[in-house]
Formats: structure tokens, sequence, C-alpha cells
């Protein structure tokens, strides 16, 4: 029982293939970032279609660990490259945790544990848009330096409010929810008959 | 590109991104933040990357310009929007060069290599090693199934499904070969995995990251 648990070979390819299709989707929805609203929004669009790389990994490593190195993997790649910040890391962390706690306490092969899994891991790109409003004073120190009048200032401040936080915040298992279910869903139709799952 | 003599350690480099992590979220000003930039853009053109250098000051300076002069006169809503993104840009450029040129200067080998030297779970490397490796047939694939697509007449979402199934059909075939072809060269020996690339701390290495260190405190502490 104890040999099963350990992750070989054929679990750490599984896992790094998948991850590279995670990252892929991942990235090409930080580079839509550059839409404002977007940039905003992404941790939960990230979320809405990510399911099938995270639900794929799930089926396929039913083991302790597989997604605390999908999440290490996808941040050390954009930690070496300079596009996160060490607030992202500490959120994935902490997400990638829970995520495998839930794993474990509520069954490798439950779809319901998976799905809130799933939620937890989304967490992580919470990092990405936080600092604006962990590093707000340093922020509007900044646009205040640059000159901007004090209307557009509150304004801006309104736009960064704790609700728009919030919101994100709920938005996020949202979204999860329903990118697993929709994984789910194509899983079933298009692979099972295949014999892929 | 031309290779300088001096190459950086990957722990170095890693641990350069973290320091210039907390100096970044640490100031404020355009000064500073373009002060950080420059030291990244010294490293840049050191390892003689000058057209990525100088797009990085480009990106920073319009992002300042835009910041200064285009914001203030634009309407409420693009504005707020904007100003958000601007000001993240302007602090993620420093360490977006600096990871950029870093990235281009390490090799996988190096990295990985580095990795084991810091005594970091085996599992994690190999993943890694293996999804970077996975970019390229990824890329292969996209190519593959879009160029099949253009024969049919297949509207987005019937593209976007052709898509995803040949993706995911694909991995999992792969994941298959890849097993049992690194099963059989060894990858669930327990013995500990020796590297072709040495890698060590140089004396130089200790000096940039000093000297790194200390013009990144001074100017947190300055600004």
């Amino acid at each position: 029982m104890e040999k099963n648990k350990k992750l070989y070979g054929k679990d750490l390819i599984t896992i790094g293939i998948y991850t590279a299709i995670y990252f892929v989707i991942n990235f090409a929805f930080m580079l839509a970032g550059m839409i404002p609203v977007m940039w905003i929004l992404m941790p939960a669009l990230i979320a809405l279609f990510t399911g099938i790389p995270y639900l794929m990994i799930c089926l396929k490593v039913q083991k302790t660990g597989a997604i605390f190195i999908m999440g290490a993997i996808t941040v050390l790649i954009y930690y070496a490259t300079g596009q996160f910040t060490t607030v992202i890391l500490v959120t994935f962390a902490i997400g990638c945790i829970l995520a495998e706690i839930t794993r474990k306490v509520l069954g490798y092969g439950s779809f319901k544990g998976n799905t809130l899994s799933f939620a937890f891991f989304s967490f992580g790109m919470l990092g990405s848009p936080l600092p604006i409003w962990l590093f707000k004073e340093s922020f509007f120190k900044h646009i205040a330096e640059v000159g901007m009048p004090p209307e557009y200032i509150n304004t801006l401040n309104q736009f960064t409010s704790p609700y728009v936080l919030a919101s994100v915040i709920i938005l996020i298992p949202i979204c999860s929810i329903l990118g697993a279910f929709f994984a789910k869903k194509i899983l079933k139709k298009r692979f099972s008959k295949a014999g892929i799952l | 590109m031309c290779e300088s003599k001096f190459k950086l350690d990957a722990r170095a480099g890693l641990f350069l991104l973290f320091v210039l992590n907390f100096a970044v979220f640490s100031v404020s000003s355009v000064v500073a933040l373009g002060l950080l930039l420059l030291w990244s853009a010294i490293y840049g053109i050191y390892k003689k990357y000058y057209t990525a250098t100088i797009k990085f000051a480009l990106v920073y300076i319009a992002s300042v310009l835009a910041n200064f002069f285009i914001l203030p006169k634009c309407p409420g809503v693009i504005a707020i929007s904007f100003a958000v993104l601007l000001i993240y840009a302007l602090k993620i450029l420093p360490i977006a060069l600096f990871g950029y040129v870093f990235a281009k200067t390490t090799t996988l080998q190096e990295l990985t290599a580095s990795l084991r030297k810091i005594h970091f779970p085996e599992s994690i490397i190999t993943g890694l090693s293996i999804t970077l490796r996975y970019f390229p047939a990824l890329k292969e694939d996209y190519y593959q199934t879009r160029d099949a697509m253009k024969l049919k007449n297949m509207s987005f979402i019937e593209k976007m499904s052709g898509l995803v199934i040949t993706t995911i059909t694909r991995a999992s075939m792969n994941i298959e070969d890849l097993s049992l072809a690194a099963t059989v060269r060894g990858i669930d020996n327990p013995i500990k995995k020796s590297s072709m690339t040495t890698v060590h701390i140089k004396k130089g290495d200790i000096f940039v990251c000093l000297v790194s260190v200390l013009y990144y405190f001074l100017i947190c502490k300055e600004f």
C-alpha cells in the first residue's frame, strides 16, 4: 500500500505534460491581462478554462503531491522568467497546500473533492492582481507623484475598493466549479469511449 | 547570441530575482523604479541582449509618458483602468528584464543541476524538465491541428473542441511512450541523479549578489 503512494516516473511525466498544457492556457490569459478588466478577472477566467488539465492530473495521479508539483512547476517557470511576484508565490503555496489537503480528505477519486481542490488551487492566481490591494498605499503614492487630480484618485480608490477584491474572491470558486463541470462533461463525452480516462 | 565571459550561477540568479521582487514593491517613485530597471539593463547589456534591453527601456519610457501626459487627459473609466495596469507594468519591468536575460542565458541542465544543489525535491525537478521539454511538442501539435482544421470549414466552437481533443489525446499517447522510454533509462532508479553540467558558486557570483543587494538596499532607503 505504501509503495503505491510514491510518485513514480510515469506519474511525474503525467504531471509534467498536463502542467505544460495548463501553463499554456494560463499564459494566454496572462497576456490577455493587458486589457485591464481582464487582468482583474484573470484568476477567475483561468479557473474557467483550465479544468481539463487539472482534472486529468487528478484522475491519472491519485497520489499526494501531484497538485503541489503542478503548482511548483508553474511558479518556477513564471518566477525564473521574472513574471511572478513574491506575492503570487505565497498565494500559490497556500492554494496548493489547501488543494492537497482537500484531495486527501475527500478522496482522490471524488469529483467533489477534486472540484473543491481545483477551487483552492485557482486561488493561487489571485496573487497576480493582489498587490493592487496589498500595496495600495504605494500605488496611490505613485499616482499622486504622477500628478493625478484628487477626484481621479478618489474614483480610482473606489475601483480598487475591498468590494472589487471580494467580488474576485467570490468569482474564483464559482468559475472553478463551472470549469470543473465543463471539463467533466468534455472528458466524459470525448475521452471515456476512447479509453483515455 | 555571443556569450560573455562571466556567467551568473542559476542559484545566484534566482536569489537576485527574489531580492529584486522585494525592492520593486517597496519603492513607489518613478526614479527608483527606473534605477532598478537600469541595474537589470546593465545585466542585459553585459550579456549582449541589446535589443531586449532597448525594448524594455522603451516600454518603461512609454509607460512613464502615458502615466504623466496621456492618462490625466483620458476619460475617467479608461484612465482608471489603465492607470493600475501601467503602474503595475512599471513595477514589473525591472523584474521581467532581469528574468528574461536570466532565462535566456541559463540552460535547462544548469537550472536542474542548480536546483539539485540546493536540495530541491527531485520530483519537482523531474516534472519541471518534462514540462519545459514538452512546450516545443505542444507547439508542433498545435500547428499540425491548426493546419488540418484549415482544410475544413469549421466553426470556432468546433475548432476549439478539435484542439482540446487532439491535445489531450496526443498528451495521453506521449505520456505512455515517454513513461516506457524513461523507465528503461532509469527514471525510477532510486540512486541519486548525476548531471553532465557542473555548477558551482564562483567569487564573481558572490560579488554580483553583494553589489546588487547593496544597490537595491540603497534605492529602497533613498526613495
